[in-house]
């Protein structure tokens, strides 16, 4: 699962949606491993445009990458940044969470991950 | 025609294998009018223009694709290696979801190698392909982001999901098959808060219901496929779209009416109703198998944006 991933997942009680704490979930005690991709700096930008930069700043600070600025690089600045962008390509498409789990901020159920694969069905009581 | 990734690894008393119904879902994504909305629908951010305006309330930049019970794989892996090739740019993100566990590593597989396969001849082709008319960033694959053990849907951020692709269980049975754990029976592999791996051979009991859930619809064969439409308005960006397999006992006709009567504008989670919107459905790629019992069709579910009175 790329750490990308995080930017789009909430929890899957249906009661949680609507609050802010359960976005994004939290990631805990996770092994991370790396795959290389192809750098397409076109892609990346677009990827970039995608995504919840305040989640992200969030995700990577929690997982203990560096700090990233409070707002988002405009396009233009990524555009003349290869390093920045080479560096969020890495955290986010190359960087992958093989184990651990996803905790949901507002109702603190836990995601299994194993091997690669988040586990989000919930227990009967929660459906 | 494009190729058809290679499932031969997945292993069939376990996993859905690939069937007609696959298949048609490859063929109607892949059709001229399908690559034309997909690729007009979410074309990218053009390289010179700076404004970025807030992602969560008016998606921009790369299309999100969510297949939700991916199964093999074959569909996901199409969509991602071709990714360049369907939406005209390889900014395209994907994702999977399925219940069965032994499903979620197919397709990640499947995906893995599709791409790879593919990143190699474009590779080896270098910036153009045989017909010398794609550069290599335009033509190359998109980028698989996860593969998910979850019920539908479920897992998303609201407004999150711009192209929706379900192949659901839509034969019509006297009910859908409970999970395991509901009866009394030993639980499935890594349910509850467990994790998605550790795949210890399953028993007989459960290779049939691996089974069941891939073809079961209970009533109408609509009961899961019902459950999926109706979390559409919320899972669906603005610009979203959604491509549901039918079978001529799901009375797709009746669905579709019901869809256009929804109303876009209770969608107030993602303010697509104060633009005049409305649902669309349309029936998008079809097997023709008449005499057949089981005819299939996919229809393709979308808002359409200010043309309120327009016929």
């Amino acid at each position: 699962m790329k750490i990308l991933t995080l930017n789009f997942l909430t929890c899957a009680v249906k009661a949680c949606k609507s609050s802010a704490a359960s976005y994004p979930l939290h990631p805990q005690e996770v092994e991370l491993a790396k795959d290389e991709m192809e750098y397409n700096p076109q892609a990346m930008l677009n990827f970039l445009l995608r995504l919840d930069w305040a989640a992200l700043r969030m995700t990577a600070t929690e997982l203990g990458f560096a700090t990233l600025p409070e707002e988002m690089p405009t396009a233009e600045d990524l555009q003349q940044d290869e390093l920045k962008m080479r560096q969020l390509h890495e955290l986010l498409l190359e960087t992958h969470v093989v184990s651990g789990k996803l905790v949901c901020g507002n109702c603190g159920h836990e995601y299994g991950i194993k091997e690669g694969i988040a586990n989000f069905l919930l227990p009967s009581h929660l459906v | 025609m494009l190729p058809t990734p290679d499932t031969s690894h997945v292993p069939y008393t376990l996993v859905y294998e690939p069937a007609e119904d696959s298949f048609l879902l490859l063929d109607t994504l892949s059709s001229p009018s399908e690559v034309s909305f997909l690729s007009s629908h979410f074309s990218p951010f053009p390289a010179t223009t700076t404004t970025i305006s807030s992602p969560r309330s008016q998606p921009q930049g790369a299309p999100l694709v969510l297949e939700v019970g991916s199964g093999s794989g074959v569909v996901t892996a199409f969509l991602t290696a071709n990714a360049g090739r369907l939406f005209g740019h390889a900014a395209v993100l994907t994702l999977s979801t399925d219940v069965n566990v032994f499903a979620c590593s197919a397709t990640a597989k499947t995906t893995t190698r599709a791409c790879a396969g593919e990143g190699e001849r474009q590779r080896s082709s270098g910036t153009t392909d045989g017909d010398g008319n794609e550069t290599e960033n335009d033509a190359g694959p998109g980028a698989y982001l996860a593969s998910l053990r979850a019920d539908l849907a479920t897992p998303f951020l609201p407004g999150s999901v711009d192209v929706l692709v379900f192949n659901p269980p839509y034969v019509p049975t006297p009910s859908v098959p409970r999970r395991m754990e509901q009866r009394g029976g030993p639980p499935p592999r890594g349910g509850g808060g467990g994790g998605g791996g550790g795949e210890k051979k399953p028993g007989y009991e459960e290779e049939i219901y691996l089974l069941e859930l891939s073809y079961a619809g209970g009533d109408k064969g609509m009961e899961v496929t019902d459950r999926l439409l109706d979390s559409l308005p919320e899972v669906l960006s603005p610009r979203g779209c959604a491509y549901v397999l039918m079978c001529a006992q799901n009375k797709p006709q009746q669905v579709r009416e019901r869809i256009r009567r929804w109303d876009a504008g209770r969608d107030d989670s993602n303010n697509a109703g104060n633009n005049g919107a409305r649902w669309m459905a349309e029936t998008v790629g079809s097997s023709g198998k008449k005499a057949g019992w089981e005819k299939l069709e996919i229809v393709r579910i979308w808002r359409e944006f200010g043309k309120v009175g327009d016929k």
